[in-house]
């Protein structure tokens, strides 16, 4: 939907692997985004399953199994999905770039590592862009 | 260009068409993919007969290294299973007044398929598209004549479209290989537009370095107001929510009879144009509307699924309308707001007869 529906957006998931992460990450992609899933590599497998679902349906989908607890973990994965989904723009984790893509944290994400600071927790599903 | 009808009768041509050409009957809409049997079918002219065994696929014109695909060199690349919604833009036509003589299609000219295939782009990356390209040319085997005009069925997509990552070559439709009438043993499936686009029993695919000019490209398939009108052509399909008629039809008007009380209305939207955000609902022809309920769509290219619990209320006639809105902001036009010459993208708000006791 990229050039009907204005820029390519992206929606970056923690905690996507199971439960509300998973609830949310699906939402996203039935809204249009294209959608990068992440929970740590104990949860590797139900994540593949989480972003195979998501392609298989037709929407763009990448999972990334790291840990959110560590800034340099954080720029790692904002890397990675931006160079996957092809939006490195609309991921930079510079606040003012956050309008145009959407982050989320789900129940299961220890801290909020949006800007890769840390920052207050944030409550579940709650937009940051 | 098409002659027209003021009449509610139905020419003998426009019945022949129409014998040949079924449509999904709305109450196939409670199917997220619809069986092979029920999807509409559009066949410009005859369903070609084509030996799968010595099938051959040409990809040339304007690229470094010309190819030809056998079937099975199309089906060890990789493959993609991906659901998609196909809609005639002829849909609606019937609608009209004036009325096209042409296919004339109520609100049936709609399937969603699970299409496998593989996906076109690496195709045309390895026969190394020259930078003159401009457009690429698809022609079926299906042959015949139109406005005088002898041709094989033939669209071509701007290169940016062609090249888009689910533009997919589909040899299976629901997990079956490709029955004849739905394009065998190859054709293109092109999500989000309307079904011209997506060209059954592929011939050729071929890099061109002029927008294509052929008929069903430069004439047909346009929104004209008049024969003077240059116009624009067709392209996505453009929002649009149908109901499952709720209730019993009778036989001959198909007007609905449903009891008194609460009725589920369900149905289903699409858009070629982003996400379908909202679907309403009017039980009193249009006058007012509500919110229905979304639910989760089949796909990124299919169909989403609506409901909305109507209480029928008093006995009486009603005129029951949905109507979708995309990401885009597109929405549903009443009645006369969708008129074009050629009676193509017709998405005027579904109206269905219901009489309540």
């Amino acid at each position: 939907m990229a050039e009907s529906n204005g820029a390519a957006r992206v929606a970056l998931v923690t905690g996507a692997a199971m439960g509300i992460g998973k609830g949310i990450a699906l939402r996203q992609a039935y809204d249009g985004l294209d959608v990068a899933v992440n929970d740590i590599e104990a949860n590797g497998d139900e994540l593949d399953g989480v972003a195979g679902e998501i392609r298989a349906k037709g929407w763009r989908s990448v999972a990334v199994a790291a840990g959110v607890s560590e800034p340099d973990e954080v720029q790692s994965i904002v890397r990675r999905v931006a160079e996957e989904l092809g939006t490195a723009s609309l991921l930079r984790p510079e606040r003012s770039e956050l309008p145009r893509g959407r982050a989320f944290l789900s129940d299961r994400s220890p801290s909020a590592w949006v800007d890769g600071r840390r920052r207050p927790a944030l409550s579940a599903g709650e937009r940051t862009g | 260009m098409p002659e027209f009808a003021t009449s509610q009768e139905f020419t003998r041509e426009e019945v022949g068409l129409a014998l040949r050409n079924p449509g999904m009957p709305l109450e196939g809409l409670r199917y997220p993919i619809t069986p092979i049997g029920m999807h509409y079918l559009l066949a410009h002219f005859d369903i070609p007969f084509i030996d799968p065994a010595t099938y051959e696929l040409p990809v040339t014109g304007r690229v470094g290294k010309p190819l030809g695909l056998t079937l099975d060199d199309l089906k060890a690349r990789p493959a993609v299973r991906m659901p998609a919604m196909m809609e005639c833009a002829g849909i609606g036509r019937a609608h009209l007044s004036p009325r096209p003589i042409s296919m004339p299609w109520h609100n049936e000219a709609i399937g969603c398929s699970e299409w496998t295939g593989t996906p076109l782009r690496p195709i045309l990356e390895e026969a190394g598209l020259l930078e003159d390209a401009v457009e690429i040319l698809f022609t079926g085997h299906d042959r015949g004549i139109d406005q005088d005009v002898e041709q094989n069925y033939e669209r071509s997509l701007p290169l940016e479209e062609a090249l888009r990552e689910e533009v997919i070559l589909a040899y299976e439709m629901n997990g079956q290989p490709l029955p004849p009438q739905h394009g065998a043993p190859l054709r293109l499936v092109v999500p989000e537009w309307y079904g011209m686009a997506s060209v059954k029993w592929l011939k050729e695919i071929k890099a061109i370095s002029e927008p294509f000019e052929g008929l069903q490209q430069a004439l047909l398939y346009h929104y004209r107001q008049s024969e003077e009108d240059p116009g624009t052509p067709v392209t996505r399909k453009n929002p649009h929510a149908l109901m499952v008629p709720p209730g019993i039809p009778d036989y001959l008007s198909r007007t609905r009879h449903v009891s008194p009380g609460r009725t589920l209305v369900e149905g289903r939207a699409w858009s070629g144009y982003g996400p379908v955000e909202r679907v309403e609902f009017s039980p009193d022809g249009g006058r007012t509307w509500d919110d229905a309920t979304l639910g989760e769509p089949v796909g990124r290219y299919a169909w989403r699924p609506w409901s909305y619990e109507w209480d029928a209320g008093e006995p009486g006639e009603y005129e029951l309308c949905a109507r979708a809105t995309d990401a885009s902001g597109r929405t549903q036009p009443a009645d006369d707001g969708a008129w074009n010459q050629g009676g193509y993208g017709v998405n005027v708000v579904q109206r269905v007869t219901v009489v309540v006791g």
